[in-house]
């Protein structure tokens, strides 16, 4: 089988872009990835996007895309697993390659939210759970985080202030990242006096609304050697959905979809959790990157809130995540996400960091998941 | 969720009523057509218990707009006297007597309504239970 690498990679910056719809946004994602790539033919497009049915009433987004990006007559598909969709669309596209069906993919993701109204745009974000449960007891994605950090707090008698300190480290990595939504560094005590969404989350232990698209392009190890192409591998793909509601789950603490992708993408490049030297992680709230840091095995169960306010995960730690920001600071525009975390893991491992750099990475982890931990993906880098 | 579809779930709203595998007597609310701890397909309906305790929970300040008008609002994870749990509003409380294990009992409420004209929602919420 074939090895699938990145060639290319184009985002734009996260934030409100009133000028641009959502096609336009992508447009200029994949203008730029495939320009890197060096304006390969493309066999087939994935693109990731949750909410463009729900707020921009725009479905069958492959064709709309390929037709506009000026490949009619080339399949395109647009691919839906909430926060995960984007990296999900990237591992389809690793698949394609890997079974010798496609030489060069089109993959990422892209999303608008600013058009919507912030109500709106809450409410829809509620569609990656069990919408009987949300609308019978007016629960939102906050709150359901909410529910699992009072638990957490509770379980393992950690003080609330060194879970937010994720929202801190997220936006000291993203002061140097150009296409990041929030370039400032911002104190403790400003996240924890920030409004309150649902006790006890506040608004900086939430992911923010904002417009962004991500693209890469993918092909075979064999191609991007004879094109004289410089890239890095998808080593590893790891795809996994949990029970859906977190009440009938043997422990909602503990990601089992997370920590089964991550197995999955590990064993699929012969690597191990020992040769990671940077990961990207899922922090749509604070306390899902801190589940997130126990589930891959990082940190020992009720240990990960603790490690990351010790500095163990900065960027100058022992394994520094989210090294542009996470999606606290970088952002997340859903759909996208995930995609922004594959083009960072490359940002990385081609040496195009700048002041983010981390010291001689070879292998990068990317950890995406739709709603919580109801769908998880899992990538494995290596340069 | 439409209003036909809060129409469809009327009856297990309104007696708080789930399903209950008959191989391994596994329990679900709301309820599964498929065990998904034994595999199984024979499922029958049960009247879950009516008292239990708060786990976790969380006061909801940013609602959806459904919601709005009953903002701020509690939701709790419970766990029912025989182990199943459930997620809910919390209702008759103050939320600074909120705690981690307290015990809580069903009762019938209305959840919300589709505006002026529409059809207004029942169900369970959950209140603490006065020894």
């Amino acid at each position: 089988m074939a090895t699938p690498v990145i060639v290319g990679y184009g985002l734009t910056k996260i934030g409100e872009h009133w000028k641009k719809d959502l096609v336009s946004l992508g447009y200029d994602a994949a203008k730029e990835a495939l320009s890197r790539a060096g304006k390969p033919d493309i066999d087939a497009i994935y693109v990731g996007n949750m909410l463009g049915m729900a707020l921009d009433l725009q479905g069958n987004l492959g064709g709309y895309l390929a037709d506009e990006l000026g490949y009619p007559g080339v399949p395109a598909l647009r691919i839906e697993a909430s926060g995960a969709s984007g990296a999900y669309s990237i591992a389809e596209a690793a698949k394609a390659i890997k079974s010798g069906l496609h030489d060069f993919v089109l993959a990422g993701g892209v999303e608008k939210m600013s058009d919507s109204l912030p109500s709106e745009v809450y409410y829809a974000l509620n569609f990656s759970e069990d919408m009987y449960i949300m609308n019978s007891t007016g629960l939102t994605n906050a709150g359901l985080n909410a529910i699992l950090m009072r638990l957490y707090m509770e379980r393992y008698n950690v003080a609330k202030e060194k879970i937010t300190y994720l929202a801190v480290q997220d936006h000291e990595n993203a002061q140097y990242a150009p296409h990041a939504q929030f370039r400032r560094p911002i104190t403790l005590e400003l996240a924890m006096s920030s409004m309150t969404l649902a006790d006890p989350i506040n608004l900086f232990d939430a992911s923010p609304i904002g417009d962004g698209a991500a693209f890469v392009v993918m092909t075979s190890k064999e191609k991007a050697k004879s094109l004289g192409l410089d890239y890095v591998e998808v080593a590893g793909i790891g795809i996994s959905t949990n029970v859906y509601s977190i009440v009938e789950r043997d422990d909602p603490l503990w990601f089992r979809a997370s920590n089964k992708a991550f197995s999955s993408a590990l064993e699929m490049a012969g690597a191990s959790r020992s040769d990671v030297d940077f990961l990207e992680i899922h922090d749509e709230y604070t306390i899902m990157g801190v589940l997130a840091l126990e589930s891959l095995g990082f940190s020992s169960k009720g240990a990960g809130a603790e490690d990351v306010w010790s500095r163990r995960y900065s960027l100058k730690g022992e394994t520094p995540i989210n090294t542009f920001g996470g999606l606290k600071a970088r952002g997340n525009p859903v759909g996208a996400t995930g995609a922004y975390q594959v083009c960072e893991a490359f940002m990385q491992l081609t040496g195009e960091a700048g002041e983010n750099k981390v010291e001689n990475a070879k292998v990068g982890v990317v950890h995406s998941m739709g709603g919580v931990d109801n769908t998880s993906v899992v990538l494995v880098l290596r340069r | 969720m439409t209003e036909i579809s809060d129409w469809r779930k009327r009856i297990e709203r309104y007696r708080f009523q789930g399903s209950e595998c008959v191989k391994c007597g596994a329990r679900y609310y709301p309820s599964r057509i498929k065990c998904i701890k034994c595999g199984s397909e024979e499922m029958r309906d049960v009247e879950l218990p009516r008292r239990g305790r708060v786990v976790s929970y969380t006061v909801i300040y940013n609602p959806p707009k459904k919601f709005s008008k009953y903002a701020p609002y509690a939701v709790a994870l419970i766990e029912l006297e025989d182990g199943t749990r459930v997620l809910g509003q919390l209702t008759d409380v103050d939320f600074d007597k909120i705690r981690v294990g307290m015990e809580v009992e069903a009762t019938f409420r209305k959840l919300y309504e589709y505006g002026e004209d529409g059809h207004i929602i029942y169900g369970t919420k959950f209140r603490p239970v006065v020894s």
